[in-house]
């Protein structure tokens, strides 16, 4: 009855594994498939910068060796894969000799900082909203305000992103054009840092928000107006409930249910806007690492940044589908219903 | 008016407004339900009857809304022009009702325990009976009485089957005692076996608290087995009503002959259908309201219809 | 990519215009007035259509600026006092932008690849031995006073300025270049990889002096291997005191520890703090050049690289005073940063703005291409070619038209001048005509189509293009444009740089827009790029052959043996670009372009076109000179 059996576990945790050995086989694939060979195309890059690189020839055969570019391609694969299992990324090209684990150590907490925040608020206030655009007892005027909230939602994060920037960071000044902190403060648990990091964040956080709050609200509308119809829902209301209490237990409660399954459908997307808001804001997280990885062709970032993301995101996908059976009773992980 | 109707029903109208025409979904029924008594109102698919008990309980959905009439609970109080909150209180503890379907008549998301507690804590005003003792063993109660097993009370609705379902519906119509229960068509999505258990389900409450049931339905040996009195319903009228036996045994309406000619097997369960093209036309040139009731017997009317 | 941004502002501006004026702008007011407009139209008259002008008298709407009241006369302005750099004013401060965010700040190792260096750790900190001043050609000393060479310049001979000083107080002399070396041979290639091939060893004369012992001759050892020529001095000198220590692996050192005053080198600011984007220096007040006598203190107390996410935001953070040296800007974003802050400034008053980046443009042809093996084809692409057109369309007049090779700085224009007197230079202009009879004489003829033909097949003429390279694609699609108009079916392919590394390699290839980044002050760097041997730009897709490369080889070899910017280079150098003109495997077309907005709001004296005591890049060392420079506004 209800909950999880081993079986399932096996089988799912099966899944998720496949999952993340297939990505990680895609981003090693994918990285080499690109015609021409990293590091030579890295170094005539800095060419274009810097100058002619005096003895680039044997610098560039130098790094081949250095980062295993000259082993067959099988022994590369395996290799690879032993070192991602172990979360060993090896060097950065362009930063070299800092390992790569250093680089997205540092940059993962301000990313998660950023999406957890931004999911959170979202998941809340979207819903909420939703609920309230739904309700048949909202005044009517709170209802025709609510869609002029929503104009962000066809726009991408992007345009959010330097719309925000420009009239909140440029014309008013109330937030900074870019960064995680201000020079002034010391990181650490101290309230000017972490007042800080929360002045920093508005502006990234609500370029994701205003764009992705929309589709909270019109799923949580959607599914209210479904729900609305139900058998149960009538009969709570021939029972003379309080009208908040039915709207919460007897209509939130059951529309969040695929409100939460789009949550986790809607985590790639949110990182894609996410790469994008954090070049845009300078922000240290995993997009921007990503972003100047891409720009700089270092491929052991690009690799690692991306098998991170997609490791968090199956993670993520994974906590929720176990998560599922303690907030839906319905479902079961024990291969069938009662 | 008499204390004896616990209900009575009186030109009651409900129209649907459409860009063309106003539909008149009920049209002016009339029709009393006594202390007690369970009466049936039956018909057809389409002819009114769930739309007459949604009236009744207030619960029209938009655009249909009650274009006149008045309903009298107890003799004294008329549900229709009371304030909301007013009626709220009235829910539930005086008019209660045991939902049409069985897969959806329950909150999936909540335990049975829950469900039945709820009604009980927003209307229940002695204090004594909120402590959660008293509460469970409220509930262990209304359960044994539809039937049901003690672990019913900690499960969620998935883990029941239907019948199950129904009866837990049944036990938390009648938590509170109510006078009148409106059960639509309670048993329509049930197996035959399961529609005798929760019909008996229905008649043992019925015979225990003396709660008064509308039973609405098209199943006639349904009817025939658990109502007092039944109203037959085609296109939002009233065309026959009287004490069970008087009109099965002689059907004065010719829909009242057509529907009993047509009683489904008892294999066959789809929606009831059973007045052709051309008996509607027939129909129409009679359904004209006012309509004329004669009465053929002691308590059956008929709506005129020559 | 650039183009979009550029969009994205004008956007945000169109729609947030009113905003804009409302809260920005009060000085200005709107009115109505009648005016008297000529008006020129078209009109049917009499069944002719005729071209009139009337005058008219419209109502007009129009924004007058009203004169902003007069300011109050100014207090003098506070100033931080010593120990509290880190908090210095605004007026105290230069803001730079940064073109990298670091993933790994804490690392000042200056040969950490992705510039790190160029956030402020060698314009504010390595101070190099000599900088070249690409306008006189000299090599100007630093810390260095001279570097003189032997007559077979296989020996050369450094001398040291005396009095400099470590931050840390320990002296800098002959023993940390000796070190520098030895430390060089050991870890190259990653590090003075250079230094390791050219030097067989480096000896201490005394404190001040050392000495050069090369592997082969070598004139340009000075400039190569010593001095800031492009971007920065690749061989800075380290400290033999701290560094020693981590001689096993000199790359993995961090350089960083704020507990000992790490970074230590020789310049006039340390590191204060620094973010993943933000970079902050601040004065040392005890900096060695004060005393001995080399230069005073520098004005800007704090120095700030922060690195703002796209142009959009580097644009905003201009337009609010919070940049004062910006990197490389679009024309549209630096119109709209001027528009609404006209305190900012580039290299030239009005068009085209732009300072030229030593990385010119040309357009490189397959000399081994059925058809395009025919130097006169070639010739007639010259011919064919409009520079002022495509610096007009291709950059919105943000650059120069090429008149060589070469990049024209001032220490260029000797050896410029004699190719236009030898009448070896490009023509800024196109001559389409005899672009055509040149074609036409080779038994090519115009088909239906209005392209040329021979033997059934059509000239045809695909121009390789970058895809991550806006400027190229431009350049390209106005050379297609441009060869069409005579006849020469031309189009562009847009790759990605890599692929088209590759792309260019192929036996099928015609051509490609292509740059050099060769020498600043003499041709020779250059002209040895299309050699084919040590140096040559990326493998040398002319495949040039024959017996004019052969006579080339043998002028550039013989370039090869003369200092830089000696004059009697001059005539060798014209000898060997006339076999280059004579095969033209490939053909100059514009300079690169850096549009690099300044802002005069606080500091003033920055390097312009009328004040070119170095040039505006400030994410290159010799920003050094720019910061002492500087003077505040006012």
């Amino acid at each position: 009855m209800g909950g999880l059996t081993i079986r399932y576990l096996m089988r799912r945790i099966g899944i998720y594994l496949f999952t993340v050995f297939a990505s990680a086989t895609l981003v090693f694939l994918i990285a080499r498939a690109t015609p021409g060979d990293p590091v030579e195309s890295r170094w005539r890059q800095i060419e274009m910068d810097q100058g002619q690189i005096p003895e680039i020839e044997a610098i560039i055969a130098r790094y081949k060796t250095r980062f295993g570019l000259d082993d067959p391609l099988s022994v590369q694969y395996v290799k690879y894969l032993g070192n991602t299992a172990r979360f060993d990324f090896g060097y950065s090209f362009s930063q070299f000799p800092t390992p790569v684990w250093r680089l997205i150590r540092r940059a993962l907490p301000w990313s998660l900082g950023l999406s957890v925040t931004t999911l959170l608020i979202s998941f809340f206030v979207g819903n909420t909203v939703g609920a309230i655009f739904a309700w048949e007892r909202t005044p009517r005027f709170i209802k025709s305000i609510i869609p002029s909230t929503l104009i962000f939602t066809s726009v991408p994060s992007v345009l959010a992103a330097l719309f925000l920037l420009y009239v909140f960071a440029m014309l008013l000044r109330w937030f900074p054009l870019a960064g995680a902190y201000s020079r002034d403060v010391q990181p650490g648990w101290n309230w000017p840092f972490i007042l800080d990091v929360i002045k920093y964040g508005t502006l990234p956080v609500l370029s994701i928000l205003i764009v992705n709050v929309g589709w909270t609200v019109l799923g949580m509308r959607a599914m209210l107006v479904t729900i609305a119809g139900e058998d149960y829902v009538r009969l709570a209301e021939a029972k003379g409930l309080n009208p908040f209490y039915t709207l919460y237990r007897y209509k939130v409660r059951n529309a969040l249910l695929p409100q939460l399954t789009g949550l986790a459908l809607s985590l790639s997307g949110l990182i894609a806007g996410q790469v994008l808001v954090e070049t845009i804001f300078a922000y240290p997280g995993m997009g921007l690492l990503i972003f100047q990885g891409i720009r700089s062709q270092d491929y052991p970032v690009i690799q690692a940044t991306s098998y991170m993301l997609i490791l968090l995101t199956a993670t993520s996908v994974l906590l929720i589908d176990l998560l599922y059976p303690l907030i839906d009773p319905r479902i079961t992980h024990d291969g069938g219903q009662a | 008016m008499t204390t004896d109707q616990v209900m009575t029903i009186q030109n009651l109208s409900v129209e649907y407004p459409t860009p063309e025409r106003t539909v008149f979904a009920v049209n002016d029924i009339s029709f009393e339900i006594k202390r007690g008594e369970i009466l049936g109102l039956i018909g057809e698919s389409g002819s009114g009857k769930t739309t007459a008990a949604n009236a009744i309980l207030r619960l029209l959905e938009r655009p249909g809304r009650v274009a006149g009439g008045q309903v009298w609970l107890n003799g004294e109080t008329e549900l229709l022009s009371l304030p909301e909150h007013e009626f709220r209180q009235l829910r539930w503890s005086e008019l209660a009702l045991v939902s049409q379907g069985a897969m959806n008549s329950l909150n999936p998301t909540m335990r049975v325990r829950d469900q039945i507690a709820d009604g009980i804590r927003a209307h229940e005003t002695n204090p004594a009976a909120l402590t959660k003792r008293a509460l469970q063993a409220r509930i262990h109660e209304l359960l044994t009485m539809v039937g049901l097993p003690d672990r019913v009370y900690r499960v969620y609705p998935h883990e029941l089957s239907g019948g199950m379902k129904q009866r837990v519906g049944i036990a938390m119509a009648v938590a509170l005692s109510p006078a009148l229960v409106i059960a639509d068509e309670p048993t329509s999505a049930l197996d035959v076996i399961t529609q005798r258990v929760v019909a008996q389900t229905l008649l043992d409450i019925r015979d225990r608290l003396g709660i008064s049931v509308l039973l609405i339905g098209h199943d006639i040996a349904l009817m025939a087995q658990l109502a007092d009195r039944i109203a037959v319903m085609y296109d939002g009228h009233i065309v026959e009503a009287g004490p069970v036996t008087e009109v099965l045994k002689s059907p004065a309406h010719p829909y009242t002959r057509m529907l009993m000619d047509s009683m489904p097997s008892l294999l066959e369960r789809k929606p009831l259908v059973v007045v052709d093209e051309a008996a509607k036309l027939e129909f129409s040139h009679y359904l004209k309201p006012p309509l004329r009731f004669v009465e053929v017997a002691p308590g059956h009317r008929v709506a005129q219809f020559d | 990519m650039k183009n979009r941004n550029v969009l994205f502002v004008m956007l945000l501006l169109v729609s947030l215009g009113l905003l804009v004026a409302c809260t920005t702008e009060p000085e200005t007011v709107v009115e109505t007035v009648i005016e008297q407009v000529e008006v020129t139209r078209i009109v049917e008259k009499e069944g002719e259509t005729v071209v009139e002008t009337v005058v008219q008298e419209v109502e007009v709407t129009r924004v007058v600026e009203v004169a902003p009241p007069p300011e109050p006369t100014a207090a003098p302005l506070p100033e931080t006092p010593p120990g509290q750099y880190q908090n210095a004013l605004r007026h105290e401060t230069v803001f730079f932008d940064a073109s990298v965010t670091h993933g790994d700040p804490a690392n000042f190792n200056p040969w950490i690849l992705d510039n790190v260096r160029d956030v402020g750790l060698h314009q504010a900190m390595i101070e190099p031995l000599f900088i070249l001043n690409y306008e006189t050609g000299t090599i100007d000393p630093y810390l260095g006073l001279s570097m003189e060479p032997n007559a077979t310049f296989d020996v050369w001979t450094l001398k040291l300025r005396d009095g400099v000083k470590w931050s840390d107080g320990e002296a800098f002399n002959a023993d940390d270049v000796v070190f520098t070396v030895q430390m060089f041979q050991a870890a190259a290639p990653d590090m003075g990889a250079d230094v390791a091939r050219w030097t067989a060893s480096a000896e201490k004369i005394d404190d001040l002096t050392v000495q050069f012992n090369l592997t082969a001759p070598n004139p340009r050892f000075q400039l190569d291997l010593w001095s800031v020529k492009i971007w920065g001095d690749r061989n800075s000198i380290v400290p033999e005191h701290i560094w020693k220590d981590y001689l096993d692996a000199p790359m993995e050192f961090t350089n960083y520890d704020p507990d000992k005053g790490w970074p230590v080198f020789t310049g006039p600011y340390k590191v204060a703090a620094f973010t993943s984007n933000e970079w902050v220096y601040i004065r040392d007040d005890n900096w060695w050049g004060v005393a001995a006598g080399f230069d005073d203190l520098p004005v800007p107390k704090r120095l700030i690289w922060t690195h703002y996410g796209t142009e959009e935001t580097r644009a905003s953070a201009a337009i609010n005073n919070e940049l004062d040296a910006m990197a490389n800007t679009t024309k549209g974003a630096f119109e709209a940063i001027a528009a609404r802050n006209p305190n900012f400034i580039t290299w030239t008053d009005g068009l085209p703005y732009a300072w030229q980046d030593p990385c010119p443009r040309y357009l490189l042809i397959n000399t081994q291409h059925p058809i395009w093996s025919d130097p006169d084809l070639r010739k007639a692409v010259n011919l064919a070619v409009n520079r002022e057109q495509i610096v007009t369309i291709a950059y919105e007049g943000t650059s120069y038209p090429s008149k060589s090779h070469f990049v024209q700085y001032g220490a260029m224009d000797k050896y410029i001048n004699a190719l236009e007197a030898a009448g070896l230079a490009a023509s800024p202009t196109a001559d389409p005509e005899a672009a055509k009879a040149l074609i036409e004489s080779k038994g090519w003829a115009l088909n239906a189509k209005g392209w040329y033909e021979k033997d059934g097949q059509v000239l045809t003429l695909e121009i390789l293009t970058m895809e991550e390279f806006q400027e190229i694609r431009r350049i390209g699609d106005v050379v297609a444009e441009q060869l069409r108009k005579v006849g020469i079916d031309s189009q562009t392919r847009v790759l990605g740089f890599f692929p088209l590394l590759g792309a260019m390699g192929e036996d099928t290839a015609q051509s490609a827009i292509w740059f050099l980044c060769g020498g600043v002050n003499e041709p020779y760097v250059s002209l040895n790029s299309f050699h084919g041997g040590e140096g040559a730009v990326q493998g040398g897709s002319e495949r040039w052959t024959g017996p004019n490369w052969e006579a080339y080889r043998q002028a550039v070899d013989l370039l090869a043996g003369f200092a830089p910017g000696d004059p009697a280079s001059i005539q060798p150098t014209v000898d060997a670009y006339r076999y280059l003109i004579e095969d033209m495997p490939n053909i100059p077309l514009t300079q690169a372009s850096q549009l690099l907005p300044l802002n005069t709001t606080y500091w003033t004296n920055w390097p312009t076109v009328d004040n070119p005591y170095t040039y505006p890049a400030t994410w290159t060392q010799n920003a050094h000179l720019i910061i002492h420079n500087l003077q505040p506004a006012k």
